[in-house]
């Protein structure tokens, strides 16, 4: 008995022992209203170190005592931030308070423009509006300008299309988000990273490498997710028009409404409409297609205060574009004349829903569900070959979390149910397929003072593929305050689709020849691969201001890998199962300063390593360079004038094997090195910005943009050999306008 | 013997040559120095207020501690003199340890930068 009170006794001391060394609070924001409401995944940290916390879903943390600060720090996006003095270690209520209501117009950065959330173990860039403002053009392909991990590149020259590239691997190796639903994948890969203005974006979370397995298998060279503008905070009202001397034009507009106390909607409306043909190099070609766009999207927000949020939204896209030969008519048969022209036709549509619930008497425990319905259609002409695809998918995650004795101890589990049907047909060919996937997954994490530890698992079931087993592991370990050490390694896998993802390669003469023998999507195994982290952040002050070192090593390998093969020969796109190793090793370096007052700099360089076992053998994958330099300059006046400038060195290319074709019809063997750099003015006043900018200031071209474009016809064209800017130097112009919340 | 009167003329020397420069060090003050001041107010508003008012020519770096009431400002003192620096705080309407702000800056402050009326740093 006597035993049993002092195990008890001592039970209850190692508890208390640990209440005192554990702070615990609430991160709250006022609405609209007036009512005061939760703030989800703000970041709690003692000041001046690296070791902190998120809020959960009711804006709850927990963090353990740090023995050498007693100030904590707590921020959020577009939240002044606040540092509190903690003398006793109770539970502690913080109300942020929203920037864009402070009357006085001081925009000044709390933050920087992109920084890297300090206390995720799981590395993840979070790119701010302040960031995306630095290059005002003009969807979330054109995001990327400032950012060095992402390389971006057109897929040909002629459809205007843009594709990002990360560790060395194309975009769709990137699991694509939009508020945690699947956007910008499968058939709108590539493409539809023009579905997402600019203009809506409010931040966006950038991992490189594996993520967290509750948002599916999906994630090989990293996660993207994009959030849009909310339907309760930031400005109420937000207008945005663009133009650039190439004839594009562009509108958009963001409004919010809060309807009562708990109801609160948005809409978001973009248009765009390229109407001048220009063709600057005289090949015959268009450089841009003509064509127009329309994008709507309507959310809706119902939070009762008391643990039920439900969301949700429809969105609709109408997207046309002409391209091709000057010459082309599109009124005329296609196979009748003798000009070569593009269309790309899209119309989609989407509606989602979201529904959470905290547990009352359980602030840590919450249940969420999601779900989303999209239709897509794809109808698009390459010359005489026709290309259609439909594609239907519904997605469902149910996510379930809570805590395991105290907050150090989180998991979150739950089920995941995708169901899609594909139908293609590109020339005479025919591809359906359906595809469906239940999943189940659990992911721990564990917060110590110097380590935190995310470990996930999930099993998912793939009706052509079979058993999916992910296992991820994400580590970060504090050396020192400012020294953090972060590890990952996991798995991904995905189903590619060849069409949509290499859209640029079937504006040639090129056969494309699947060279599949399975049962599962265009008769081809299912890509899986391994990927290796390892990533350090080192704080340190330059001119008495707070300046950072981020080196980062990352290595992707390959079991199997649906192999696109541009070099078996130039009359021939192939596509196959892997047959042997494929790897991608990445490292780069990246320093953040402040040299001045408003003074940022940010330099970069990377190397990439990216080789594959083609059938003619084990080479380097094409058009990756394997040098970049990186520089953003970016300084604001006492007066609210903005001056940025980045430029960047590419590296040498690989190009495709030309080698057999008739002279005249060659590609060099590699692409030359060549600096690319853009720059913008922005003039900001109480409620306008005024801006003024230049892509491609040094107008470095691609010479040899299309391989014999005065014969389309021929055997040897082929736009899809683009290492290097398709457009010349290109000025732009452009406002804002916003109505700060609470002004209207 | 001759040793010590050998240390007492250096030490001599050393003497006038310092009493000698004294003046010179007195008329050329330092490239950069760091001053200290008080600033009393209480929230991150005021924080972007007082850094504010301190970007001007002739500061490098200034920042300013709620909990402490404590503005670090690193500044030239041939272009600036700490006096006007506190002149600048208080010109915003601050208060510092040498200079008040005028009560008719200091009103037109939002509520919750009114520091002599309520001290609320935090909320906890």
């Amino acid at each position: 008995m006597r035993i049993f009170l002092l195990a008890t006794g001592l039970f209850l001391a190692s508890q208390y022992v640990a209440a005192q060394d554990t702070l615990r609070g609430f991160v709250l924001e006022e609405t609209g209203t007036g009512r005061l409401q939760p703030l989800v995944a703000a970041n709690v940290v003692w000041l001046s170190t690296t070791v902190g916390t998120t809020t959960d879903v009711k804006g709850y943390f927990a963090i353990p005592a740090h023995p050498k600060t007693r100030q904590l720090q707590i921020s959020y996006i577009g939240k002044k931030a606040d540092t509190l003095q903690i003398e006793r270690f109770t539970e502690v209520k913080v109300i942020l308070k929203s920037q864009s209501k402070l009357q006085t117009v001081e925009i000044e950065a709390d933050r920087a423009a992109t920084y890297v959330s300090s206390l995720n173990p799981i590395k993840t860039q979070v790119m701010t509006e302040q960031e995306l403002f630095k290059a005002a053009c003009c969807n979330l392909s054109e995001s990327f300008e400032t950012n060095p991990a992402v390389d971006v590149s057109y897929t040909d020259a002629v459809s205007g299309v843009k594709q990002l590239q990360l560790l060395g691997l194309s975009g769709s190796y990137i699991q694509m988000q939009r508020e945690n639903l699947p956007d910008v994948r499968a058939l709108s890969a590539n493409y539809g990273l023009t579905f997402i203005p600019g203009s809506w974006i409010d931040n966006i979370q950038l991992t490189r490498g594996i993520g967290s397995v509750v948002n599916g298998f999906e994630s090989i060279s990293g996660q993207m997710n994009v959030e849009l503008k909310k339907t309760d905070s930031g400005d109420s009202v937000f207008v945005n028009g663009y133009q650039n001397q190439m004839g594009r034009s562009e509108i958009n507009w963001y409004s919010r409404h809060q309807l009562n106390g708990s109801l609160s909607t948005a809409v978001l409306l973009h248009g765009n409409r390229q109407g001048m043909l220009n063709d600057v190099n005289n090949d015959g070609f268009l450089d841009i297609p003509t064509g127009n766009q329309i994008n709507f999207h309507n959310r809706w927000k119902y939070d009762n205060g008391q643990g039920w949020i439900v969301q949700g939204g429809w969105a609709l896209v109408r997207d046309r574009r002409l391209g091709g030969q000057n010459s082309f008519d599109p009124a005329i048969d296609r196979q009748q004349q003798g000009a070569y022209g593009t269309g790309f036709n899209v119309d989609r549509m989407e509606v989602y829903g979201k529904v959470g619930y905290v547990f009352p008497q359980r602030r840590y425990r919450s249940l969420g569900y999601m779900t989303q319905y999209v239709n897509h259609r794809t109808d698009a002409f390459f010359g005489r070959a026709d290309y259609s695809g439909r594609q239907g998918s519904l997605y469902q995650n149910l996510i379930f979390q809570d805590i395991i004795g105290n907050t150090n101890h989180k998991y979150r589990a739950g089920f995941s149910l995708m169901t899609e049907s594909y139908g293609e047909t590109y020339k005479q060919f025919l591809f359906n397929r359906r595809e469906v996937i239940p999943g189940a997954f659990y992911e721990y994490t564990y917060t110590g003072l110097r380590l935190q530890l995310v470990g996930g698992l999930r099993m998912d079931h793939h009706n052509l593929y079979g058993w999916l087993f992910t296992p991820r592991l994400h580590a970060k370990y504090d050396v020192t305050d400012q020294t953090a050490l972060r590890l990952a390694a996991g798995r991904g896998y995905r189903v590619a689709n060849v069409f949509a993802e290499n859209m640029g390669g079937l504006i040639s003469s090129r056969q494309v020849a699947i060279l599949g023998n399975g049962a599962g999507a265009y008769g081809l195994e299912m890509e899986k691969a391994w990927n290796f982290g390892l990533s350090l952040t080192q704080a340190f002050k330059f001119r008495y201001r707070d300046a950072s070192l981020n080196v980062d090593l990352h290595h992707t390998r390959f079991d199997q890998q649906v192999v696109v093969d541009y070099d078996y020969s130039p009359k021939q796109l192939l596509f196959y199962n892997l047959q042997g190793a494929s790897y991608s090793t990445s490292f780069q370096t990246e320093v953040d300063l402040k040299p001045a007052r408003r003074f940022d700099v940010r330099l970069a360089y990377r190397w990439l390593d990216v080789k594959t076992q083609y059938q003619t053998g084990f080479f380097t994958r094409p058009l990756v360079a394997r040098h970049r330099v990186f520089m953003n300059l970016a300084y604001e006046t006492r007066s609210k004038w903005m001056f940025d400038y980045t430029v960047s060195r590419i590296g040498t290319k690989r190009l495709p094997v030309t080698a057999s074709n008739p002279e005249g019809f060659r590609f060099p063997e590699q692409s030359p090195a060549y600096w690319i750099m853009n720059g913008q003015v922005t003039k900001r006043f109480k409620r306008w910005d005024v801006y003024i900018g230049v892509e491609n200031l040094a107008d470095f071209r691609q010479t040899q943009l299309i391989n014999a474009a005065e014969q389309p016809f021929s055997p040897f064209f082929d736009a899809s050999m683009i290492w290097g800017p398709a457009i010349e130097r290109m000025v732009y112009v452009g406002f804002r306008y916003r109505i700060p919340s609470g002004t209207d | 013997m001759k040793k010590s009167i050998a240390i007492k003329s250096l030490l001599a020397t050393f003497f006038i040559l310092f009493l000698a420069a004294a003046p010179v060090l007195a008329q050329k003050p330092p490239k950069k120095a760091e001053a200290k001041i008080q600033v009393s107010g209480n929230c991150g508003m005021c924080e972007k207020r007082i850094n504010a008012a301190l970007d001007v020519p002739g500061v490098i770096f200034s920042s300013w501690d709620r909990v402490s009431k404590t503005a670090t400002v690193v500044y030239k003192p041939r272009k600036i003199s700490e006096q006007k620096l506190h002149e600048l705080i208080a010109g915003v309407g601050h208060d510092t340890n040498k200079v008040k702000a005028d009560t008719t800056v200091y009103s037109k402050l939002p509520g919750c930068c009114l520091y002599r009326e309520n001290d609320n740093t935090h909320w906890d």
